[in-house]
């Protein structure tokens, strides 16, 4: 019973050792028989791509499997990856942990899919990517010598198990090599050199490897990578990159000579001229500038699947030398931005190409949704560090737009993989711009409808002010008279219709309606001349006028209507009796009517 | 049979129509002058363009950024090194704080708009609303139709389009409106002599004092104008008012401009302003006397009173002026009126292209049919004089006789002469469109009053269609002048390729950028004055003279170091710390503008002081008296400073086939000291197309060695 | 939580092809109206102005402007 309460005892220690440090231990029961390590030093990265045969000699199944890193190499490591290496090459799972007893080291816990029962083996990939681990030695060069580095690492796989048998194989850009550790069995030839077999070596076994060689390809370095991801719901995203490069190579010594730097090809090798940047095959309307203006010196490429930008900086990059600039383009929202209803998916790439086998020191990607969205949630493809929400204001914002900023340090081209960012936007929100813009434009209008009512005269000038009144009404008498003239057009038509139907019935119920009309009208008129009675004498006469005429002329109308009416439909007249009766009228209304012009015209 | 005539409906009242042909003119005059500014973003990009204009969006920035009492007490170490200048007291602030005034609104209302781009398009915008002062204007003076025409021809005049292209953020951009804003103010306030417009003309005043240098032509003008109206017996008490109203006010506000300061009452040029301030109450006193007393004691009083003023005045003058207390006439205000006169005593204000006398040839180019339809709107101004037609005749003929001096100043010209030929165009228009139409109504009525005249409608149609050439050729001109000759940044050069391409040359900003990102934050970069304000603006670099040539001294140290031998100049770099030397050197590209052809310019001013005493011009001829580069060049030019940076290995290059290497594409010789060393200065960058070459002082030699 | 498999593709609701003729037309239409407004507002007297007509001028003038207005934002690439 002790013993039980004693050994729970020591099982709960145990595990709350685990779940506090979270260290593993290793476990001696793993050898590994085989690994084939290639090193790529061609670039500034270091690229390791190290294959694991492991076995199991031990009594239980293994789950799991350690990968560990050297204390000199923790800094610099960006990105590690694990796969089987069966014929489906399946990612392994793989997550940073802590070993009892070597606190000092940098290990790996590599989650098998399946677990490795006793006495079996298993082939697995295990991928690093290490930055500034190239060191130009010299320090300092001149523009007509060649670029020098060291490598510093290990002839040994650096393992926390037995290794049975090793080589390494370590690829160089080209066959000069100034100086490399002679550590045998080791071949060089051409521009590879490679070290081993070795047999049988201990646990975390170290044998310093030193390589001194040439390296004149780009080393340059992106201090800061701003993307900024802008988001609108009318079609498009808009993508920022603001860059901060370095040339992180053997710096410039002594003075920059542009006559050696165009004649001579040898002149500046390790300099850095222009660059290849690959954007997405959608994009467009690129620019490329700095705070100084555009930089004319760019060619853009459309390739099948990308755009590639081929970027000139204003001045070549020699060693030390820096430069700073911005890049932008748009791609169409269907591209990356997924929906259901009012739900969004954005899926695009956390950090996007800029050269090949660049490293970025320091990432901040900011995401700008439009403004309303609500209820973010962020999927990494890798750990991120995700700064506070802020809000960002531009074109027809009024509360702002949420701003998603995601920062992460030391990447590498095996970083560029996908995010994924949900949010919900209602879609009646889009709206919401346009009728601001309606809202601004009608206030102005109202302020000069507002305007020109305002009067701050301190003395009415009252001459003026019946002008003014005295030619309102006369508009508005005008606008009667106006009615009036479509009643008798509507009657002109209406006779000359019965003249050649001499339909009664149909003229009567039309010209009904046409009188009514004329009535309103010709009332209103004088509706209006008895109050302009008072003000101007002079045109409350010349409306009168025009009254006596228009009853004359209305009376015309109705003699022509009562010719028709009594003469022409039931056949009492003649022919040339009636065209004379028609003349007749026609002509009188025509005398009328050029006073009522003449009247009309003087008012107006 | 007649129909019935109707009012209303679609048709609309000729009231209605003037309206809308009014509005429509005047905004598509607006929207065109803004347009054809823009010529030079559309070829290049939204950029600032040449030297003064690099400063003012420097400022601007700073203003924007660091709030206006900053910007009011900034000391600026970034220039005249090791001097500074006082940036607040030493510049007119209406430019910066209008930009800056406009881009704070625009981001209150959420346009996230670059400071950029609110200097870049600054001067369009201004221009804009000068189209509309215009128009006002002229419509006060004469009629509305005036008014249109003259604001149809100041939208493309080129004499003020070669001031104002986007990006050319320059003090004239704003000056023009506020002159003729001012302008209109005064006209309104002298029409009605009201304090409400001539308070108005105050402020204007104020702008206009607050944004540029040339309101001391608006502040001898105005006074003149009321000269003119006393002289001719037109002083009224509205005239009292208005100028006595704008003189007080209009000074006051003057005087917080701190770069004015208390100039408005010392100086010489403002003196006239003040005279006639004082005449003013004299002459009001006076007729208040006059109505008030008899003739025989008022003849007196008359005699007594001029004859003292007179003599107060010039012992108070000659006594002012003696104590200093009167600034001495400035060179500046000596060139207007006499153009000999900068020439030969000042070679600083000399050596400025924009300071030469017009030619002939620059008036029609910039003004083109303005300068025949100008004597017409003169001629009818003077037959039918007002108060405020007198002002308009003072203005024209005061600011040819200006323009004529300077170049520069040939913008001052252009909005009268377009309100002249406005006036001019429109009122002969007038007459003959009213003959073109009277001609056929006229047949049946009456013949025997026309019968003077044979063919008059036909003459009147002629006469229009030819002033209708006359304004299509003005506009293909306008338009023409406006894209070849003032659309070029002159920051960013182009030129045809040998394919008929269109080539680029961005070699001044590769410079300034591998400044501004490759050297040290504190280095102290030499180069002649043209380029000061590029390189703080663009390098953000020390610099040690600029294009504010305050300081004459030391503009003329830098010549000497440029135009002594390496060990001298040394010594001169070395007293001055300076780190980089930066030079302009076009003769691998044919840019003919560079420093070697500005180098007699800088002999002369390095031999103006008495530290460069030994340097004369004479020593850089050749025997001949020519100046040259090549074998037959004097042998002091060939080894000093300028000389040997700006052809440093310069010899081994071949330029042109056929040619030698080291063939000057400039001067068009090979040069004559081809190959030789730097003992003192390293090569610290030169660009794609040699445009600028940037050295590095080197370090004092150890000890022994 | 939606799997990506099930949604859509998000387009714009309006094809950002026609951007340029939907900013020209209502633009055009908006000018209309405000220059009849300015030109009622100029030429009335304070006898004969009609409060409704120009209101609701106005307001036309304001819808169509606004909306041409936020066109010609997308097709000179603001996208708001």
């Amino acid at each position: 019973m002790a013993r039980g309460i004693i050994r729970g005892f020591i099982i709960l220690l145990s595990v709350c050792c685990i779940v506090s440090a979270n260290s593993e231990t290793i476990n001696n029961d793993l050898v590994i028989k085989n690994v084939e390590r290639s090193i790529d030093l061609q670039s500034q990265l270091t690229k390791i791509v190290n294959k694991l045969t492991v076995e199991n000699t031990g009594k239980n199944p293994v789950k799991s499997l350690l990968f560990a890193i050297e204390q000199k190499h923790k800094d610099g490591l960006s990105y590690i990856a694990a796969q089987t290496r069966d014929t489906s090459r399946s990612a392994l799972k793989i997550s940073e942990t802590k070993v009892q007893n070597h606190p000092d080291k940098l290990f790996y816990k590599i989650e098998l899919k399946d677990a490795l029962s006793p006495g079996r083996s298993l082939a697995i990939e295990v991928e690093t990517v290490s930055s500034n681990e190239l060191v130009p030695h010299p320090k300092e060069i001149t523009q007509k010598e060649k670029q020098l580095v060291r490598y510093f690492g290990n002839v040994y796989f650096y393992s926390p198990y037995t290794v049975a048998k090793q080589t390494s194989v370590i690829t160089l850009p080209s066959r000069n090599v100034e100086n490399y550790t002679k550590f045998k069995p080791v071949v060089q030839s051409d521009s590879t050199i490679t070290y081993g077999p070795y047999e049988k070596v201990a646990p975390f076994s170290v044998e310093d490897l030193i390589l001194h060689f040439e390296n004149n390809n780009k080393f340059l370095t992106i201090k800061k990578l701003e993307r900024v991801i802008e988001i609108s719901h009318w079609g498009n995203i808009a993508i920022e990159e603001t860059i901060d490069l370095y040339h992180t190579g053997a710096l410039l010594k002594g003075s920059f000579s542009r006559y050696e730097y165009a004649r001579e090809s040898k002149s500046g090798q390790s300099s850095v001229q222009n660059f290849n940047t690959i954007l997405p095959a959608a994009a467009s309307d690129v620019y490329y500038r700095d705070e100084i203006g555009n930089i004319s010196t760019s060619h853009m490429r459309i390739r099948k699947d990308a755009v590639e930008l081929n970027l000139r900086p204003r001045f070549p990059l020699f060693g030390g030398w820096k430069t700073h600039y911005v890049i932008g383009y748009n791609v169409p929202s269907y591209e990356y931005l997924f929906n259901s209803g009012d739900e969004y998916l954005l899926r695009m790439r956390l950090l996007d190409h800029v050269f090949d086998d660049m490293v970025v020191e320091e990432l901040v990607t900011k995401i700008i949704l439009p403004e309303g969205s609500h209820s973010v949630k962020l999927n990494a493809p890798y750990s991120v560090t995700r700064l506070p929400d802020t809000l960002h204001y531009t074109y027809l914002d009024t509360k702002g737009r949420p701003v998603i900023t995601i920062t992460k340090n030391n990447l590498v081209e095996n970083h560029i993989q996908d995010f994924q960012l949900r949010y919900t936007f209602p879609r009646l929100l889009m709206l919401q711009e346009p009728l601001l813009v309606v809202i601004a434009l009608y206030l102005l209008f109202l302020l000069v409808i507002v305007y020109v009512r305002l009067d701050f005269s301190i003395n009415k000038d009252e001459v003026s002010e019946s002008k003014l009144r005295i030619a309102g009404r006369c508009e508005k008498i005008l606008a009667a008279q106006d009615r009036r003239v479509n009643s008798y057009n509507d009657l002109d038509d209406q006779l000359s219709e019965l003249k050649a139907n001499k339909n009664t019935n149909t003229f009567q119920a039309a010209v009904k309606s046409i009188n009514q009309e004329y009535k309103t009208a010709t009332n209103t008129i004088s509706e209006l001349s008895l109050k302009l009675k008072g003000e101007s004498g002079d045109v409350y006469e010349r409306i009168q006028e025009l009254q006596k005429l228009d009853k004359a002329l209305k009376e015309l109308y109705n003699q022509q209507q009562a010719l028709y009416f009594d003469k022409l439909i039931p056949g009492r007249i003649g022919r040339q009796p009636f065209v004379d009766a028609e003349s007749v009228i026609i002509k009188k209304k025509e005398e009328t009517v050029e006073k009522i012009n003449s009247i009309v015209k003087s008012l107006q | 049979m007649g129909l019935l005539a109707k009012t209303g409906g679609l048709r609309m009242s000729a009231e209605k129509q003037e309206t809308l042909l009014k509005l429509s003119i005047l905004s598509i005059a607006a929207v065109l002058s803004f347009a054809t500014r823009l010529f030079s973003v559309l070829r290049f990009e939204s950029v600032i363009h040449e030297f003064d204009p690099y400063f003012n969006y420097r400022t601007t920035k700073f203003l924007a950024e660091e709030g206006f009492y900053n910007f009011h007490n900034w000391f600026d170490d970034r220039a005249w090194y090791p001097l500074g200048r006082i940036i607040g007291g030493t510049i007119y602030p209406g430019l910066m704080v209008t930009s800056a005034a406009l881009y704070h609104l625009a981001w209150l209302l959420n346009i996230t708009i670059d400071i950029r781009n609110v200097c870049v398009f600054l001067a369009p915008l201004f221009s804009s609303l000068t189209t509309i002062v215009t128009y006002l204007l002229t419509k006060e003076l004469k009629d509305s139709a005036a008014g249109l025409v003259a604001a149809s021809m100041i939208a493309i005049v080129p004499g003020y389009i070669s001031r104002s292209v986007a990006g050319s953020y320059d003090n004239e951009g704003i000056a023009i409106f506020c002159m003729l804003f001012t302008y209109y103010m005064w006209i309104k306030a002298v029409k009605t002599g009201a304090i409400f417009w001539s308070s108005l003309a105050a402020l204007a005043y104020f702008y206009m004092v607050s944004s540029w240098g040339g309101y001391v032509f608006l502040i001898n003008l105005i006074p003149l104008h009321v000269l003119t109206l006393m002289a001719t017996g037109r002083f009224s008490h509205r005239i009292y008012v208005a100028y006595s109203t704008l003189y007080c006010v209009g000074t006051v506000l003057s005087m917080q401009i701190s770069f004015v300061g208390f100039q408005p009452v010392q100086s010489s040029e403002h003196m006239l302003a003040l005279g006639v301030f004082g005449l003013c109450q004299i002459h009001s006193l006076v007729d208040y006397l006059r109505s008030k007393m008899s003739q025989n004691d008022f003849e007196l009083l008359f005699k007594a009173l001029v004859f003292s003023m007179v003599v107060i005045s010039f012992v108070v003058g000659g006594a002012l002026t003696v104590t200093g207390k009167i600034s001495p006439w400035t060179g500046r205000f000596y060139s207007l009126l006499d153009p000999s006169y900068a020439k030969n005593h000042i070679p600083i204000i000399a050596s400025v292209s924009e300071h030469q006398p017009t030619s002939w040839s620059s008036f029609y180019f910039d003004l083109q049919i303005l300068v025949f339809l100008f004597p017409a709107g003169l001629y009818f101004c003077f037959s039918k004089l007002t108060d405020s037609n007198i002002f308009l005749i003072l203005y024209g003929v005061t600011s040819i006789y200006f323009a004529g001096v300077m170049v520069r100043l040939m913008l001052v010209l252009a909005p009268v002469m377009c309100i002249l030929s406005g006036i001019g165009a429109s009122s002969m228009l007038l007459t003959y469109m009213k003959q073109i139409e009277s001609g056929k109504v006229v047949d049946k009525k009456s013949k025997k009053f026309e019968n003077n005249y044979v063919l008059r409608s036909e003459i009147a149609t002629l006469f229009v269609a030819v002033m209708c050439f006359l304004f299509v050729s003005y506009t293909l001109h306008c338009t023409w002048v406006t894209a070849e000759a003032y659309s070029s940044p002159s920051i960013v050069l182009s030129a045809r390729s040998p394919d008929g391409g269109r080539m680029i040359f961005d070699d001044f900003r590769e410079a300034y950028y591998w400044l501004r990102m490759n050297t040290p934050e504190d280095a102290k970069v030499m180069s002649w004055w043209d380029y000061g304000y590029q390189i703080t603006a663009m390098a953000n670099r020390t610099i040690l003279v600029d294009n504010n040539t305050w300081n004459n001294t030391h503009i003329s140290r830098v010549g000497q170091a440029m135009a002594s031998s390496e060990d001298k100049a040394y010594e001169i770099m070395r007293e001055l710390d300076v780190d980089y030397v930066l030079v302009i050197f076009g003769g691998l590209t044919g840019y003919s503008s560079d420093d070697i052809n500005k180098f007699l310019w800088m002999v002369r001013i390095g031999g103006s002081t008495d530290k460069g005493k030994h340097i004369t011009e004479w020593d850089y001829y050749s025997p001949a008296g020519e100046f040259r580069v090549d074998k037959e060049g004097s042998p002091v030019l060939l080894n000093c400073l300028m000389y040997k940076m700006c052809y440093y290995r310069f010899g081994q290059v071949y330029t042109e086939g056929g040619k030698p290497s080291g063939y000057d594409r400039v001067r068009n010789m090979e040069i004559g000291n081809k190959d030789f060393e730097l003992d003192v200065l390293e090569e610290a960058y030169t660009t794609e197309h040699w445009l600028v070459r940037i050295y590095k002082v080197k370090d004092l030699r150890n000890r022994g060695i | 939580m939606i799997e990506i498999e099930s949604m859509t593709r998000y387009v714009s609701p309006i094809n950002p092809a026609v951007f340029p003729h939907l900013a020209v037309v209502l633009l055009g239409i908006g000018i209309f109206f405000t220059a009849w407004f300015f030109v009622y507002e100029v030429t009335s007297t304070k006898f004969t102005r009609d409060i409704f007509k120009e209101l609701l001028v106005s307001l036309v003038a304001a819808i169509f402007s606004g909306f041409g207005v936020l066109f010609l934002l997308l097709w000179v690439g603001i996208y708001v």
